[in-house]
């Protein structure tokens, strides 16, 4: 999907892809939950 | 002098900044030939000095009162390495510029690359002060020679922040020789208020937090080539004299900490390619600042080695970018994309610029940034450490994926421009190559630190452990784009330091306007207007009133008649027409007389 | 001397690859990501690799300083969150320092 390349874009966002925000929040929580627990025993 | 010169050899700074004369007399080949024979004779003359022989091209200043001299060439281990990468990219960034035929920013490159020298060879504080200098406003011209308003304001505003850098050096000097009666340019360490306005003098140059504003500022409005050039001495040269003069100030690891992690915040946010770039490059110093302050062997050697390496990359994405810049006019993100298509090989050197910053085993930035964060591990500093690690998959983030992603893949912009000129791709190819190969050969690089190395990269828990770092840093690119959660590009402007002077200079106009425009207006009231006309009305009228003074006594015999004019009136009507009666001049001249031997 | 022949050789290698891959290139265009199928398989091979590093991880002998850094998968946990993290604070930093582009100037 190309535009004219002549026009300038004000705002470029990133549509979402349906299907991936439930993956992306599921592996930042196991990470999250990992990373408290490692801190919690290492420091 | 040209006795010692020729026995010697001549300091490569003055061969860059006498070289640089020359070129606008040069045309074609010959100039293009003439300019890549300077870094290479300098970089010859340098090689071939014993490091361990102390220093050469001194030149006594004063002979008389204390012996201060100015010592053109301490060559030891530490000024070596800088000064090798200096004259290198000198010789990459002026093949990159070849083609641009303009004499000005190949005599400002000279210039600046020459006083980058000269500050890093010099041994005493004279010295260092004038290429201090003369690196500030040879560099103002790289700016301006974009010759766009925008970058003249900047440049503007560059210089201006650089002269107060400069002069607090040049104070922190002067009460550093009144202190020590010393001008020698060695460890001096955080004490006392010289130190301090020495300190503050390279901070500035440094883009030390928050004195960072001026290179996200400036760095963006260079030309092409100029950014190049601008990437690899400022902050490198203040880089090099802080490791010379404050090695382990403890100030410098926090300084430096905030440096790797503040700026890549706005490095995601921001549009602009070149300004991401270098809001990367305070990020990169930061960690070289850190290892300054952290001060042991493994600390410096990595400080020296990663400035070594950053160079070049850094070097390398500024080209990329001004490539795609010469080739589409664009620079923002939401501008470009999909250029991989016709730009292939700028966008390969891209990734490998991008992969060297962010320090994947088998490119540059892994060799040396490493042993900066294992020096972090060895003194037991826990938060840095945490913090380097944080900075090191923000960098990926940002200078590792956004820059190329955005540039050459990402959203197809439409554009199809061709493929960078032959010489920028030569150059690029150049520090691509040079990125991978410190990787691979990386006890060349050790051999060249300041102190011995028994540091090893390539182990096997590091090697898994850096990767899984990046990778997983991809990974929450990938998904954040993929579920659009990433912040989206836009055209605007992030508030950051340099607001305080682009802001606070609006607001000190305006005092300054009502201040000394209300002084201004005062004085000229009271002394031009008032004070002026009554001395100039008492002057010109001082000789008939004086000699009516004097004729007081006198008056019953000179009365007028009725219908003639007073005596007053005759006497003024006298001094105007300048035809004064003998009689009343004898008499006045004879009063006066008396009166003088009377007073005596 | 020594030094100079590995550079010119490993040098020249480098440029002809950089070569080969400009001359091979379709029309001077390339168009591999145009096609979804590749974007497909190259998101194939990076999350395969990341399960690669992820098992391999337990096989390494580790003896960071910092002892966090021996406990398994710290790198990728760590990796992964701080990139999140770093996202998600300059979001709300934008919030707190966004102006319009022509803040400093106007046009």
């Amino acid at each position: 999907m190309s535009h004219d390349p002549d026009k300038e874009l004000m705002e470029l966002g990133h549509e979402a892809v349906p299907g991936y925000k439930p993956v992306f929040y599921g592996v930042l929580a196991v990470a999250c939950v990992y990373l408290g627990y490692l801190f919690y025993n290492f420091l | 002098m040209i006795h010692t010169l020729i026995e010697t050899g001549c300091p490569p700074s003055l061969i860059y900044i006498f070289g640089a004369l020359l070129v606008p007399f040069l045309k074609g080949k010959v100039k293009a030939a003439y300019m890549l024979l300077i870094p290479i004779v300098s970089f010859a003359i340098v090689a071939g000095v014993d490091i361990h022989g102390g220093s050469r091209w001194v030149y006594s200043l004063l002979t008389f009162g204390p012996e201060y001299n100015l010592i053109l060439g301490r060559i030891d281990s530490l000024s070596r390495i800088f000064g090798f990468i200096f004259m290198i990219i000198t010789f990459i960034s002026l093949i990159y510029a070849i083609k641009v035929n303009d004499d000005l920013q190949y005599m400002a490159g000279l210039f600046y690359a020459g006083g980058a020298l000269g500050v890093t060879f010099a041994g005493d504080l004279f010295s260092l002060y004038i290429f201090w200098e003369i690196m500030a406003i040879a560099s103002t011209f790289l700016i301006l020679a974009r010759r766009t308003k925008a970058s003249q304001a900047a440049a503007f505003r560059y210089v201006m922040v650089h002269i107060v850098g400069g002069l607090s050096l040049l104070a922190g000097i002067v009460l550093y020789i009144q202190t020590y009666h010393t001008t020698q340019f060695s460890y001096i360490g955080l004490t006392g208020p010289a130190s301090w306005f020495i300190f503050f003098g390279v901070a500035v140059n440094a883009a030390v937090i928050p004195l960072h504003g001026w290179l996200k500022d400036a760095y963006p409005e260079a030309t092409a080539a100029g950014a190049v050039f601008l990437s690899a001495f400022t902050t490198k040269s203040a880089v090099y004299v802080m490791a010379r003069m404050f090695p382990g100030a403890d100030l410098l690891i926090w300084l430096g900490a905030a440096m790797t992690a503040l700026p890549i915040f706005y490095a995601v946010l921001e549009n602009d390619i070149r300004r991401v770039l270098a809001y990367s490059l305070i990020n990169q110093v930061g960690f070289m600042l850190c290892g300054i302050g952290i001060g042991t062997q493994l600390a410096l050697n990595g400080a020296a080695a990663h400035a070594f390496c950053h160079i070049l990359y850094k070097a390398l994405l500024f080209m990329s970018a001004g490539a795609v810049m010469e080739m589409t006019g664009k620079t923002r993100c939401t501008d470009l994309g999909g250029l991989y298509r016709t730009m292939p090989l700028t966008c390969i050197f891209c990734i490998i610029g991008a992969a060297s910053i962010s320090a994947f085993p088998l490119f540059s930035g892994f060799v040396s940034k490493s042993m900066i964060i294992s020096a972090a591990g060895y003194e037991h500093l826990v938060l840095v450490w945490f913090i380097f690690q944080f900075a090191s998959a923000g960098v990926f983030h940002h200078a590792g994926i956004k820059v190329p992603f955005f540039m050459f893949f990402g959203h197809d912009s439409g554009l199809r421009p061709k493929e960078a000129p032959t010489n920028m791709l030569i150059a690029m190819g150049m520090a691509a190559f040079l990125c991978i190969y410190l990787a691979v050969d990386f006890k060349t690089l050790y051999n060249l630190l300041p102190f011995p190395v028994d540091y090893v990269p390539y182990t096997s828990a590091h090697v898994v452990g850096q990767l899984q770092l990046l990778m997983f840093g991809a990974l929450a690119f990938c998904l954040l784009i993929l579920s659009g959660i990433y912040p989206s590009e836009i055209r605007a402007e992030h508030l950051d330091t340099d607001w305080f002077y682009r802001k606070g200079a609006v607001l000190f106009y305006a005092l300054a306007d009502v201040c000394m425009n209300t002084i201004n207006k005062v004085c000229d009231f009271l002394f031009a207007n008032k004070l002026t006309s009554m001395i100039n009305t008492f002057a010109k009228n001082a000789p008939a009133t004086l000699a009516l003074l004097v004729l007081l006594p006198f008056k019953g015999m000179m009365s007028s008649k009725e219908g003639e004019p007073s005596f007053k009136d005759r006497v003024n009507q006298a001094f105007a027409t300048g035809s004064l009666p003998v009689g009343i001049t004898a008499a006045v001249t004879t009063l006066f007389i008396v009166a003088l031997f009377i007073l005596k | 001397m020594k030094l100079i022949y590995t550079l010119l050789a490993s040098g020249t290698v480098f440029f002809i690859l950089c070569w080969l891959l400009v001359r091979y290139s379709r029309e001077n265009t390339l168009t591999f990501f145009d096609r979804p199928k590749n974007v497909k398989g190259f998101l194939l091979v990076f999350y395969l690799s990341l399960v690669a590093l992820l098992i391999y991880d337990f096989f390494v002998h580790k003896h960071d300083h910092i002892h966090m850094g021996n406990a398994p998968e710290f790198y990728a946990v760590y990796g992964f969150v701080s990139c999140v993290a770093l996202i998600f604070i300059a979001k709300v930093l934008r919030l707190a320092i966004k102006r319009n582009e022509d803040y400093y100037e106007k046009k």
